[in-house]
């Protein structure tokens, strides 16, 4: 998340944004009240059996404490499902037709989602 | 939010590897080597055999303040341990990229080569990725038989190149790696080939690896096949590569107002899929 709340900085004057998908678990862990965001993700604290309602609850707090420069959607099981996602996270860039255009499993391939962004914006 | 795969994962040295043999023809600047690197093991071994007890005191344990106690106990001993194997590790590391890198003989120190060669290309992934392959590249050099070997060919270097920037030389060299690759490791190599052909635009290529890879995994899988991860990693890719993004509608938002993605036309998005788990 840290990685991603740096490219969307990078690259959210040119047309660009970046959306974080997720549905409604069950389980989940809170971040903790900290003044920058790797602290706030540094020690979570597991949360369980939540309902639809605490789970809406637990993501508003802990966008409020890990504050990325982007926002989540919860997106329904059939939405999330025709993402054909198996593992988190799962990152999908969407050229300006709305096309996929670069999909990746796992995080930490900055160099490669800065590469393709760069093409995609030049892109008309 | 650490779930799923890290790419950059730190390499995890090998809790039992043996201890070094003593050898006869070493240089001076290599017994010193020899001597940081058997500090480092036996710092580790040590803390190892400590956290073993302590696990299995936690399993014998009947009541939740006793449990309580060795989880406090196990805590104390990690953040006073971790600093010193670091330390020693980083000083093992340290003193062996000061020697010359082919004047080891490994068929006498293979574990310590492959320990200093592993740790100092994981050092230099993030700063300095061009460093990371070419020690990578010395490790399949040296060392094509070691344990690492086929996460070295299958992954870190690969990603690694990825890292450079360079993604023509990366092609050209997963390429060659899958190429070379036994049967169980060219699918995971291929969807690499396949990210890489993405990258650059090349979406059909992409399409056309990931079929490869895909034709390379049989239908029926032992449980704990690897091949089973790769082929449920594919899906998204082969799914969706090169199609319009699956409509999310959904008015629950948070951190912005509720948008549709078909909204979003005209400009590029970046779509992360993720848990709180």
């Amino acid at each position: 998340m840290p990685g991603l709340h740096a490219i969307n900085n990078k690259f959210s004057k040119q047309g660009f944004s970046v959306l974080g998908v997720t549905k409604f678990f069950a389980n989940g862990s809170q971040a903790t009240e900290a003044d920058d965001m790797k602290a706030a993700l540094a020690k979570t604290t597991p949360l369980k059996d939540m309902d639809a309602k605490t789970f809406d609850e637990h993501l508003k707090t802990f966008h409020a404490r890990v504050k990325p420069s982007y926002p989540f959607v919860v997106a329904s099981e059939d939405e999330l499902k025709s993402y054909k996602v198996a593992a988190f996270p799962t990152l999908f860039l969407i050229d300006k037709a709305g096309n996929v255009a670069y999909v990746q499993v796992g995080g930490g391939r900055d160099r490669a989602l800065e590469a393709v962004i760069e093409r995609l914006l030049q892109a008309k | 939010m650490t779930a799923g795969l890290n790419w950059a994962a730190p390499v995890v040295v090998a809790e039992d590897a043996p201890k070094v043999k003593e050898a006869g023809a070493n240089t001076p600047a290599q017994e010193e080597v020899i001597k940081l690197y058997k500090e480092y093991q036996e710092i580790q071994t040590a803390a190892n055999k400590a956290r073993g007890e302590l696990s299995k005191a936690y399993k014998d344990a009947k009541t939740e303040d006793e449990k309580a106690e060795i989880v406090k106990k196990y805590d104390e001993l990690n953040a006073l341990e971790n600093p010193k194997i670091e330390k020693a590790r980083e000083a093992f590391v340290a003193g062996f990229m000061k020697t010359e890198l082919d004047g080891w003989d490994v068929t006498k120190n293979a574990e310590l080569v492959e320990s200093g060669l592993l740790s100092a290309a994981s050092a230099k992934e993030e700063t300095d990725p061009k460093a990371a392959v070419a020690l990578y590249e010395k490790f399949l050099e040296k060392l094509p038989k070691a344990r690492s070997a086929g996460f070295v060919s299958g992954r870190a270097l690969p990603n690694a190149l990825i890292a450079t920037g360079d993604f023509a030389a990366a092609g050209t060299r997963v390429a060659a790696l899958a190429k070379d690759a036994e049967e169980q490791a060219k699918p995971s190599l291929l969807i690499t080939l396949g990210d890489i052909k993405a990258i650059t635009g090349d979406i059909e290529g992409a399409q056309k690896t990931y079929a490869e890879a895909l034709a390379l995994i049989p239908e029926k899988l032992e449980k704990n096949d690897a091949r089973g991860s790769v082929k449920r990693y594919l899906e998204p890719r082969i799914s969706l590569l090169g199609k319009p993004a699956p409509e999310i509608d959904s008015k629950n938002w948070v951190g912005s107002e509720a948008k549709s993605l078909s909204s979003l036309k005209g400009t590029v998005l970046l779509i992360d899929v993720w848990a709180t788990w």
